[in-house]
């Protein structure tokens, strides 16, 4: 047990903080760009869903960053520790810095007199970000450049404005703004079989 | 001479070789295509039909009655666009700044503030705004005097509003007469030559992906040597550090013209078979004209910036900024998407047509351009100077203020 948190202590040490506090700021900024004050359901959706969903991207593709060299790599491999098991530690990791970020941020909206469904919003939210945390895991994996592991969920995102809705369905990333959040379960389900598919490639 | 030419030829076929290049192809190939799907023409209006659309007027009394009842409206939703910052901003007023409208109201409306609240407050219940009846303002109030209480207005909704006297003709919206739909037609044919009002279009989806793609296309090209651990080797190489430089950057704007000229077929043949459709002769030049106007300096700026943040901080900083600065000029435009240029990376003009919006913004659109190549200028100065500074041993100095030494980023 010691070891586990030893390991998780070294990620965010050496390589997670700069995308936690990056993922911080712009959650911080927000105020800046759009109204967070006295919202309704549907203005609330939309600031969770286009702006504060962006933080998945940042917050989940950094699991195979610390690796990215292969001399660290046969490193990490010659040691007792599984190395799937390292990732499943920091998988773990960044599902809880985006769960806290998620609820501080509606913590704020609420104190910000805006009115929206608390539970279902969170929900929503934290799905939209493992839905795209998942898509750049997965391409990362199978890629291995970490740009591209940043670009294809960002072109998944710029797809959901104009036509999206027409041609993602189930898929749409802001359905939420439209006052449907039961579709979130399927970026969630769909999110987190693509995080552990990339997790298995890269069990290794 | 030669060598610079030789290195861009080595960036180019390297670039060949390299996944990133074609999935940011891809990537900016099936953007367009998807959200282009089939552009609708302009169709010769027949006269007698009941409605031609909509416009807007600088007509002095149609501007002030409908800004009014815009704002009447969005008292009662309680919902304003705003730009306080140059970035789309949505406000929610609570009830002090809605009774501070209320009084900034009665100065120029035959009613007091508790009157007009009330007012609003009937409207809510009034489904039908059709049926809602109109509040004139005072016969003695002129335009001046109409502008300065609404910029007083806009001054308590956070500034950037539609009611500061310059934006107020934007809530206006008029029935385009069958004359206007007529020399809008004439426009698309004689002056746009069909080509040009596709090539408006094709421009305004092509900005939104290339202000994106090609960040990820340069930061890995600045990743390529450090991953690689090539640096040492190149940085002892006779070769200026602006040769090397301006290399890779020159090799990324010939690549990334590729999917540009590639992208512009599907108008471009759309043009041409509403231009043998009409009996029209198009230009066939003008998606590559508008492309390189409009498109280009998108790509200069987009990967000079890459380059400098890159050097400077690492990639995953350029891209962290970079997207986060796209995001604000989508958000930016979101709110008027046929002609608003202003200082947004991504100028809009998402309609085929209305060449008298296009030729009233075209001034603005040169400024705005040769704005992001003067920027690009400088990043890409910028860029050399750090990359000659590094190379000089200044790398460590470098590295120990600006990246973590245990990082390959």
């Amino acid at each position: 047990m010691k070891r586990y948190f030893y390991i998780a202590k070294e990620y965010i040490k050496n390589h997670y903080v700069f995308h936690l506090v990056a993922a911080i700021i712009i959650c911080m900024i927000s105020p800046l760009f759009m109204g967070t004050e006295n919202l309704n359901a549907v203005m609330t959706a939309r600031v969770l869903e286009q702006y504060i969903s962006l933080i998945g991207i940042i917050l989940f593709v950094p699991i195979f960053l610390p690796d990215q060299d292969i001399e660290i790599r046969n490193l990490i491999r010659s040691k007792k520790e599984p190395v799937i098991r390292i990732k499943i530690i920091r998988l773990l990791e960044e599902v809880v810095a985006l769960a806290g970020i998620v609820t501080v941020y509606i913590f704020y909206l609420i104190a910000s007199h805006c009115s929206f469904p608390v539970w279902n919003y969170w929900f929503g939210t934290v799905s939209t970000c493992i839905f795209l945390g998942g898509i750049g895991i997965l391409t990362y994996a199978l890629i291995d450049n970490p740009p591209i592991a940043y670009a294809i969920p960002l072109l998944y995102y710029m797809l959901c404005y104009g036509s999206g809705e027409k041609y993602l369905g189930k898929f749409y990333l802001f359905s939420m703004s439209s006052q449907t959040v039961s579709d979130k379960i399927y970026l969630l389900a769909i999110g987190i079989s693509m995080m552990f598919f990339g997790l298995w490639m890269k069990r290794r | 001479m030669s060598k610079f030419i030789d290195l861009i030829k080595m960036e180019c076929k390297e670039m060949l070789r390299s996944v990133t290049f074609y999935i940011v192809i891809i990537c900016i190939v099936a953007f367009f295509i998807l959200q282009y799907g089939d552009a609708e023409s302009v169709q010769k209006p027949e006269k007698g039909k009941v409605t031609y659309g909509t416009e807007n007027t600088f007509d002095h009394a149609i501007t002030i009655q409908q800004s009014l009842n815009q704002l009447l409206q969005n008292i009662e939703a309680n919902r304003f666009t705003t730009y306080p910052v140059g970035f789309y901003k949505e406000v929610v007023l609570n009830d002090m700044q809605k009774e501070k409208i209320y009084r900034i109201l009665a100065k120029i409306l035959p009613m007091n503030a508790k009157e007009i609240k009330q007012y609003v407050k009937n409207q809510d219940d009034n489904q039908e705004p059709s049926q809602r009846k109109e509040i004139k303002v005072k016969e003695t109030v002129t335009y001046e005097q109409f502008c300065s209480t609404f910029d007083e207005i806009d001054h308590v909704i956070g500034g950037g509003s539609d009611y500061r006297h310059e934006r107020l003709y934007s809530n206006t919206s008029v029935p385009v007469t069958y004359e206007n739909a007529m020399k809008n037609y004439n426009d698309f044919i004689n002056k746009d030559h069909i080509s040009g009002a596709y090539a408006r279009l094709y421009c305004d989806y092509m900005g939104i992906v290339l202000a994106i793609m090609p960040i990820f296309l340069a930061v890995t090209r600045m990743l390529k040597d450090k991953r690689a651990k090539a640096q040492d080797v190149i940085y002892a190489k006779k070769t200026s550090s602006a040769i090397i430089i301006l290399s890779r950057y020159v090799s990324i704007l010939i690549m990334l013209l590729i999917p540009v000229i590639l992208a512009s077929f599907h108008p471009l043949f759309q043009s041409i078979y509403i231009g043998k459709r009409n009996g029209v002769s198009i230009d066939y030049l003008a998606f590559i004209k508008l492309a390189l106007l409009w498109l280009f300096p998108t790509i200069l700026f987009v990967v000079a910036c890459s380059f400098f943040l890159s050097e400077l901080f690492g990639g995953l900083v350029s891209i962290l900024i970079q997207t986060m600065y796209w995001v604000l000029s989508i958000f930016a435009s979101s709110n008027n998407i046929v002609g608003s240029i202003g200082k947004n990376l991504i100028p809009r003009f998402n309609k085929v047509g209305e060449y008298e919006i296009y030729a009233r913004i075209f001034q603005e659109l040169i400024l705005n351009r040769l704005l992001y190549v003067f920027l690009s200028i400088i990043f890409i100065i910028a860029t050399i100077l750090i990359y000659d500074f590094k190379r000089k041993d200044g790398g460590r100095c470098h590295e120990a203020l600006f990246l973590h030494s245990k990082r390959i980023h």
